[in-house]
Order: C-alpha cells, then sequence, then structure tokens
C-alpha cells in the first residue's frame, strides 16, 4: 500500500473512531448505571442528526448560515433536543422495568428502538437527506492524502467533548454521585443521592454526546437516513464492549481501535500480498467478527475487570 | 466423636482475589460422620472457603481431599457427582419449578435419560421418572411441613419452608457430605431448636455436615468440632467449649487489634 | 362444584370455539383505510371478537381455568392437543370451499412461525439464552433448500433430504454460535447472537456465486411424491385441495411433531436442566448440571427447527432473498416468545399467530405497523411481563393417579 493511501485510511479510521467513541459513551454510561443495553441508543443518535439538519437547513440563506455559527448552532440545538428525548425515553420506557427482570427491559429497550426509528421513517421519510457540506476546504495535501478542515473539526468536537465528560464524571459533585449509583444504588441512596435523577443525567449526558456523534456523521458522510443509527449503533455498542462495558475511558478507546480497525483491516486485506478486494463487501461484517473475537477471548473487555461470582 | 478416618482433608487451601486474601492457608480434617462447624465473624471467608470445596472457585493453592480423590480444580457439576452437596446461605432454589422438581433437579446426575429417551418416552424414561419421583417423594417426609406441597410452585413457599426444600434437594443428590451455609439464618429460637434436631437427622443418614452458622446456639447443639476463622486464616480449631473460651476467637469478634 | 364444566364439553368445547373464532376472525374483512363500509364493518368485528375472547377467558378462568380444564375432564393433554390438532387442519379445507385460498397461505405462513417460535421458545423461553439472531439459522435452511433444489433441478426428491440436512447444518450453526459463547453472560450473549445474524446476513447478501447476492434464487423447488406435486392442485373424487392446502397440512405436521418434542423435553430431565440453570445458574452447576452441554443442546435444537422451518418457507414461497432474514425478523421471533410467555408452548403459537395474521388484517397500518409494533412492546413489558399464556410447571403424569 501506498504511504499517502495508508495515512488516508488512517485518518478515516481516527474520524469514524472518534464518532464511536462518541456514541459508545452513551452506551456505557448506561450500562455502568442499570445494567441495559439501550437499544434505542442508534435512533437517539439519528434524531441528533435530523435536529442538526433541521437547524443548517433552517438558516440556509440568512446571515447565520456561516459555519462558525450555523455549526455550533445546530449542535447546541441536536444536543439539548435530543437529550430530551433521552431523558423522556428513560422515564417511558425503562423507569418503569428498573426492578423487573434484565431481559423485560431489553425486550422494552428493543420496542423503544422500533419504535423510534419508524416514528423518524414516517416523520422524515424513508430516503437518505443530504446534509450541507461544511469547512470542506484543504487543510493539508500530499499525493492523494488530503486533510480537510472537516477533519480537524471533527476531531477538536470528539476531544472536546470526550475531554469535558471524562472530567465531569471525574470531578464534579454529579459525576460522582453517578459513579456511586453505578457501584452500588442502594448505598448511593443511602447517602442521600437521588438515583432516579441520577439515572435522567446520565441518560442526558449519554443522548447529548450521541446527538453530537450524528451531527458529525451527516456532516462527514453527506447523507443522513433513518434507519442509520442500527449499524452505528451496534458498532459503537461494539467499541463499549471492546473497552470494557462502563468505563467511560474504555469506551473512548474502544471506539478508536474499532474505527481503526473498521478502516485499515479491509484496506490491508484488499491490498497486494491479500489483495482480497471483495472484502469491502464484508466491511460490516468486520465489526461483528472483532466483536465476537473480542468477547470471546476476554468476555469483559479489553480494559474491563474481571469479577468474582456472588454466591 | 469425630472417627479416625477424615471424610475431607483441606491442606493449605488459598484463595485471593486481587489484593485480597480470602482464604488463607486452611487446612482442615473433617470426620465421616460428624458435624464440624466454622464460625468467624462476617468476610472470614467461611462461605468463599464452601464455594472452594463446591468447585465454583479454584484454589490457587494447596490441596483438598475427599474420600482419598482430590476435588480442587474439578468444575461444580463434577464435585456433586463426588459425592459433596451444598445449600446457599441466601436460599437460591429454582424459584418457576415445582417443589418436586427442584429436587428432581438435586437427582439429575443420577438420572441418565437422554433426549432420544425424553423425544420417544422410552420405557427407560418412564420408569426412571417414575423411581425419582417416588423417591422425591419419600424424601419429602423428610420434613413433615412439606407435606402435599409437592406440586406448589416453589417462589410462593414460607421461608422456613423454602429453606427445608434447599435442604432436601442437596439431599436429593445422595450426598456424603453435605455443607450447610448459615441454615439457622432468619429463624427464631423455635425454628433452631428444630433444625438442630434436622441437622442430626440428616447426619444419622450417613451425610458428614460441614456447617456454617453464626447462631451460636446451633453450634454449641449441634457440632463435634469447630474451626473459627477470620480474615481468611484458621484461627482456632476443637470443640465449641475450647472454642468459645479461645482469646482469639474472642478477640476477631471483639474486634481487637491485639489479641 | 355446580360451575364445573364437563369433561366432554369441555374438550370440544374449547377447540370449537378456537376454530369458529379463528374462521370469524379470517373472514372479517381486511381493513384498508376508514373509507368504506367495509372497513368499518371489518373493524367492528374485529373488536367484537377481540371482547368475545376476553369474554370467554375471563369465564374460563373463573370456572378453574386450565387447572379445572385439566382435572375436571380427566383429560390427557395429548387429547386437548389432537383435538386442537384436528381444528387446524380444518381450516383449510373450509377456507378453500369458501374461495378464500390467500388466507390459507397466510395460515401456512403462520405455522412456519409457530415452529419457529416453537424451537426459539426452548432456547429463550426454557434455558432463559436471549438469541437475538434467530433469523440467521431460518435463512440457512431456507437457503440450503434454495441452493440445493436449483442446483441439481434433475433430483427433484432432493428436497425431503434437505428438511434433515438442514437442520442438521443450522444445529451445527447452533454449536458453532453456542460453544465458544459459553461464558458470556445474557446481554452480551444476545449482542454476539445478532452479531452472527448480521455476519450471515452480509454472508448471503454479497457471496453472490452461492447466494445470487440481493436478487435472491428464485425456483426452488416444490416437495414432490413420485408424480405427485404437492404444489399443484390434487382432485380426491369431489375433493379439490389446491396446492398451498397440501403445504398447510406438510407444515402443520411438523408443527406438531415440533411441539410434541418441545413439550416433552421441557418435561424431562433435560428440561429441567434448562430451567434450573434459567433460575440460578450458580445452583444449577452445584448440583451437578453441565451447563455447557446442556446451553450447546439448546442452541443446537432451537437451531434445528428454524431450518426445518427455513426449507419449509424457501419451498412454499418459491423464492428467497436476504431481506427475509434481517435483525427484525430475529426481533419479531423473540417478540412471538415473550409476548407468548417465556417457556410457555402455548403462548408461542397463539401469539405467532397473532404476529403473522393481524398485520394483514389491519392493512391500513401497513406504514404505521412497525410503529405500533415497538409500542406494544414496550407497553407489554410494563403490564405483563409475564406474557400473554404465562407458563406453569407441571409434573409429567406419570401413573393413571397423579402422584401423591
Amino acid at each position: 500500500m501506498q504511504a499517502e493511501a495508508f495515512l488516508q485510511h488512517l485518518l478515516n479510521g481516527l474520524t469514524l473512531g472518534g464518532m464511536f467513541a462518541l456514541i459508545a459513551i452513551g452506551y456505557t454510561l448506561v450500562y455502568g448505571i442499570i445494567e441495559l443495553i439501550n437499544f434505542a441508543h442508534g435512533e437517539i443518535v439519528t434524531f441528533g442528526a435530523f435536529v442538526g439538519l433541521g437547524v443548517l437547513m433552517a438558516v440556509v440563506g440568512t446571515p447565520l448560515a456561516g459555519a462558525s455559527i450555523a455549526l455550533p448552532l445546530a449542535f447546541l440545538a441536536a444536543m439539548v433536543v435530543t437529550a430530551g428525548l433521552g431523558v423522556t425515553l428513560e422515564r417511558v420506557a425503562y423507569r418503569p422495568l428498573r426492578a423487573s427482570e434484565r431481559l423485560t427491559a431489553l425486550i422494552s429497550a428493543l420496542g423503544a428502538s422500533i419504535f423510534l426509528m419508524n416514528a423518524m421513517m414516517l416523520a422524515f421519510g424513508r430516503d437518505s437527506k443530504p446534509f450541507p457540506a461544511y469547512l470542506s476546504g484543504p487543510v493539508f495535501q500530499r499525493g492523494d492524502f488530503v486533510v480537510r478542515e472537516l477533519d480537524v473539526f471533527l476531531a477538536a468536537v470528539t476531544l472536546i467533548l470526550c475531554g469535558l465528560l471524562d472530567q465531569f464524571v471525574r470531578r464534579t459533585r454529579l459525576g460522582r454521585a453517578m459513579r456511586s449509583v453505578a457501584q452500588d444504588p442502594e448505598a448511593a441512596r443511602m447517602c442521600g443521592v437521588s438515583v432516579n435523577t441520577t439515572v435522567s443525567l446520565t441518560f442526558l449526558l449519554g443522548s447529548a454526546l450521541g446527538a453530537a456523534a450524528g451531527i458529525l456523521n451527516g456532516l462527514y458522510y453527506g447523507v443522513i437516513r433513518f434507519d442509520m443509527g442500527f449499524i452505528l449503533g451496534i458498532k459503537a455498542f461494539t467499541a463499549a464492549v471492546l473497552g470494557g462495558i462502563g468505563n467511560v475511558r474504555g469506551a473512548m478507546v474502544g471506539g478508536f481501535v474499532l474505527g481503526l480497525s473498521e478502516s485499515l483491516i479491509p484496506a490491508i486485506l484488499a491490498a497486494p500480498p491479500f489483495s482480497i478486494p471483495e472484502i469491502f463487501d464484508y466491511k460490516d461484517a468486520v465489526a461483528f467478527a472483532i466483536l465476537i473475537l473480542v468477547l470471546l477471548a476476554k468476555p469483559s473487555g479489553l480494559l474491563g475487570e474481571e469479577v468474582p461470582e456472588k454466591a | 466423636m469425630s472417627s479416625a478416618r477424615p471424610v475431607l482433608s483441606l491442606r493449605g487451601v488459598t484463595k485471593h482475589f486481587g489484593g485480597v486474601r480470602a482464604v488463607d492457608g486452611i487446612s482442615l480434617d473433617v470426620g465421616e460422620g460428624s458435624i464440624t462447624g466454622i464460625i468467624g465473624p462476617n468476610g472470614s471467608g467461611k462461605t468463599t472457603l464452601f464455594n472452594l470445596i463446591s468447585g465454583i472457585y479454584e484454589p490457587q493453592k494447596g490441596d483438598m481431599i475427599f474420600e482419598d480423590r482430590p476435588v480442587q480444580g474439578l468444575p461444580a457439576h463434577q464435585v456433586l457427582r463426588r459425592g459433596i452437596a451444598r445449600t446457599f446461605q441466601n436460599i437460591r432454589l429454582f424459584d418457576q419449578m415445582l417443589v418436586i422438581e427442584n429436587l428432581l433437579v438435586g437427582m439429575h446426575t443420577r438420572l441418565f435419560s437422554g433426549v432420544f429417551d425424553a423425544c420417544a418416552r422410552t420405557r427407560r424414561f418412564w420408569a426412571e421418572e417414575r423411581a425419582a419421583a417416588a423417591e422425591a417423594m419419600k424424601l419429602l417426609n423428610f420434613f413433615p411441613e412439606l407435606a402435599e406441597m409437592e406440586l406448589q410452585i416453589v417462589k410462593n413457599l414460607s421461608y422456613a419452608n423454602r429453606r427445608r426444600v434447599e435442604i432436601l434437594r442437596a439431599l436429593a443428590a445422595r450426598p456424603r457430605l453435605m455443607l450447610l451455609d448459615e441454615p439457622a439464618a432468619g429463624m427464631n429460637a423455635t425454628e433452631a431448636a428444630k433444625l438442630m434436631k434436622d441437622i442430626r437427622r440428616i447426619r444419622d443418614r450417613g451425610v458428614t455436615v460441614l456447617l456454617i452458622e453464626h447462631n451460636m446456639s446451633v453450634m454449641a447443639g449441634v457440632t463435634d468440632r469447630v474451626m473459627a476463622m477470620d480474615q481468611g486464616e484458621k484461627v482456632a480449631e476443637g470443640s465449641f467449649e475450647e472454642i468459645r473460651a479461645h482469646p482469639k476467637v474472642l478477640a476477631s469478634y471483639l474486634g481487637s487489634e491485639n489479641p | 362444584m355446580t360451575d364445573r364444566m364437563s369433561g366432554s364439553a369441555v374438550l370440544w368445547g374449547v377447540p370449537a370455539f378456537v376454530l369458529v373464532w379463528t374462521l370469524c376472525f379470517l373472514l372479517t374483512p381486511e381493513i384498508r383505510g376508514f373509507q368504506s363500509a367495509q372497513d368499518w364493518i371489518g373493524l367492528a368485528a374485529l373488536v367484537g371478537l377481540g371482547v368475545l375472547v376476553w369474554a370467554a377467558w375471563k369465564m374460563f378462568s373463573a370456572r378453574g381455568g386450565f387447572e379445572e380444564f385439566e382435572e375436571g375432564t380427566r383429560l390427557h393433554p395429548a387429547r386437548v392437543g389432537a383435538a386442537i390438532f384436528l381444528c387446524a387442519a380444518l381450516f383449510p379445507l373450509i377456507l378453500g370451499q369458501l374461495g378464500k385460498s390467500y388466507w390459507i397461505h397466510v395460515g401456512a405462513l403462520s405455522l412456519i412461525y409457530v415452529l419457529l417460535a416453537v424451537g426459539l421458545n426452548i432456547v429463550v423461553g426454557f434455558a432463559g439464552l436471549l438469541v437475538l439472531g434467530f433469523s440467521a439459522f431460518y435463512g440457512i435452511g431456507a437457503y440450503v433448500a434454495a441452493i440445493l433444489t436449483t442446483r441439481f433441478p434433475d433430483m427433484p426428491h432432493i428436497i425431503w433430504a434437505l428438511i434433515p440436512l438442514a437442520a442438521l447444518l443450522a444445529a451445527l450453526f447452533g454449536i458453532l454460535l453456542g460453544a465458544p459463547t459459553l461464558r458470556l453472560r445474557g446481554d452480551y450473549l444476545a449482542i454476539v447472537t445478532l452479531g452472527f445474524g448480521e455476519i450471515v446476513r452480509i454472508v448471503l447478501t454479497n457471496w453472490d456465486t452461492l447466494t445470487r447476492g440481493p436478487i435472491g434464487i428464485s425456483g426452488v423447488g416444490p416437495f414432490r411424491i413420485g408424480t405427485w406435486n404437492l404444489m399443484k392442485p390434487l382432485s380426491l373424487g369431489p375433493l379439490h385441495i389446491d396446492g398451498t392446502t397440501q403445504y398447510y397440512f406438510l407444515i402443520l405436521m411438523f408443527v406438531a411433531l415440533g411441539v410434541i418434542v418441545a413439550r416433552r423435553l421441557n418435561q424431562s430431565r433435560i428440561g429441567r436442566a434448562w430451567v434450573a440453570f434459567r433460575e440460578d445458574e450458580l445452583a444449577a452447576r452445584s448440583f451437578g448440571i453441565n451447563i455447557s452441554k446442556y446451553k450447546v443442546l439448546a442452541f443446537a435444537i432451537a437451531a434445528a427447527y428454524a431450518g426445518v422451518a427455513g426449507v419449509f418457507f424457501a419451498s412454499l414461497q418459491g423464492f428467497v432473498d436476504p431481506t427475509s432474514f434481517s435483525f427484525l425478523e430475529s426481533v419479531i421471533m423473540v417478540c412471538m416468545v415473550v409476548m407468548g410467555g417465556m417457556g410457555s408452548l402455548a403462548g408461542s403459537m397463539v401469539a405467532a399467530f397473532l404476529l403473522v395474521m393481524l398485520p394483514e388484517k389491519l392493512q391500513m397500518l401497513r406504514d404505521y405497523r412497525m410503529l405500533i409494533f415497538g409500542l406494544v412492546m414496550i407497553l407489554l413489558m410494563i403490564w405483563r411481563p409475564q406474557g400473554l399464556i404465562p407458563s406453569k410447571r407441571r409434573l409429567l403424569e406419570l401413573q393413571k393417579e397423579p402422584v401423591r
């Protein structure tokens, strides 16, 4: 493989990884606290993308249309509205089931996912929607290797949001409350932590990050569709599992590991000496194969710890 | 009263979780036909020791010899086949199943019907199921309180009856060693007194009993020998009277730093 | 008890009710919108039928329900099963006379889903292992039938051999999936099975040379016995039986077999082992149950059911493509098991029937179908997590007298 081509795949992998990381955090926060795979998180991401698209379409032709105003506005609006949806989702579909068996809540999550996906299909249509192009100019170019402004922007947004969340969970009072509920909800309650508020907060944060990832996804690929959240969600969940579910830093690492392997493994296999160009058809299968292999080798994830069985 | 031959011998059994020494170099001989007690404050490693013996954990060091053959490292389901059955500190029954089915699960390793027998309902299947059900019904007589309850869903039983079913499920496996983990938990004095008789009746069926219990009157009433544990280590061993007066035991219960 | 229902009245009354109700249900007009009188009649009829079931159920349970049903009538479950089987066999004949052959096709399709739901119930309901990739096994069965019958057109009888072959192949994949995932906890297992299902779908979509990719394979061979093609109408004296009806009977036989096997496994040492580790894995291990062995067994048997269902599906439709084996299909199958009541065979069957039939009736909801489906899943989990017909453990009747 040419050096430039390799660098390009590396860059793509990092960008993809950043998006996976942002979404994976949503899965990992929720799982860490209520031990539920929030199947509807992918749809939350899609919803965020649509809200962002709505804002970007609304400002076309107005003085606000410039990237420096339109993009922050879109992110802000999407994150706020989507956080509201996430909190509502938890209230309606998960909170009544918190005391019941895990399978029950999981089925409810599946139902929520199907519901939201179809609601978006009815509201926004079945077709792909074009996303306005922003920041497409090159920053750096050498042969086939191009770094666009957008790539820098994506990296910056990802790093800032991940960093903020990490500091929030580690340093603030609410972050401590979240960690305490994750460890032992009963004990946290005794210490005066409101479990309901904390769970709501978790959904709020996860959904806001998911919305940001949704817009990034739209900017990156140029289109969004009502069902894009399914595959994106599964992959991000894979990333969360890779990093050890419940572990925020693990989710970030897992996101990048997955993004890089999804971008580089097919590229390497397609180039000599392997020369299997058909591998690109199976690109999506790579993520699932990695997921299965990792879980088989280390059931608690890369950064997860083994917990002793309670007897 | 403990007889010469130990049915179970532990030698330097050790299990650490990360930096925590849950069980640290425990050695113990359990005499055949005896009732041996284990006492110790919470977190002293008693239940972990049971989990080691019953194959749920594998010890990092040490030997566990049951009836002259090593059992360390065997998976839990094979430990039962060797003749060691147990109960759990916080009753773990199969809640949605019938009382009698719980006992039949206890007999699992003694039954042999496979997929074909079950689907074709072969003669062997019927014979085996009938014999097993009859044996389970007979076993239910062990506790008169459970009369006519064989077709109840276990979840609906009272706490005391759930304890009883758990003991019967273990007996159904026809063990030669039974591990009882705090059977008197949640019982009042009358019930505890009744339990002492029940434990002796289990022993009288030829089952050696290893017993974890916080209820000291039960300990005093049934045990031939007692081992005291603290922080994963054996503190003392002897008759209950000796243990009760042992300064180290007193210290571990009273929490004194320098015994 | 004066209210006690007499034995034979119940034995025949219940299936007769089921038969008449289902016929009425099938004969109500489809609701395509809210314009014509027909739609309103259809809606009123559906609501009326719903109320009827509800009232009958209330009455039935007020008089002791199934307990009384079995005790009062000294019914062997086999006799009840046989009566219901007979009713199910009458449907296509009656519908055929009424010229409603489309509904025979839907009936055959719902029988395929009944087979799937009963199979999935073994692994999800009995053993408590959530499988979110069940349509992969279904797809494997369907594609085995499609590929082999189109590759060997001069061997039309091969399709009979494909039933056991698809079952074995699907079971093999079940073992391949089940064995390595033994250590995984519930949710992780669900995700791995989901991943497996997606990989199978991606392979079916992209392996053009074998599966013809997204185009799919048409011309899947029908079942034949000698020169008798089960897809061709058959005249038995005055009775005309069309192809779909013959398929319906063929599938019905396998459904009956599948239900009997599942029931017998459930009431054996094997079923007890499954339910035991579903209830408490650690206690089950401590009581001599080799969890690994029974998990893999559950996977293999369930997968075999799906493989067989796939063969019937491919041959009934004459066509397969990857869209029939998507993640959504897997979710729908899980819903059949959960809505019916985990571990409840009767529940799975009823739910499978309803989930195939109702959408056909409610045509006007076409676009909203999945939306409502998702909503119903959530509501059902909140209000009735135990399912429509909750499972109940029963002891096998070992003698003429119940054990006592």
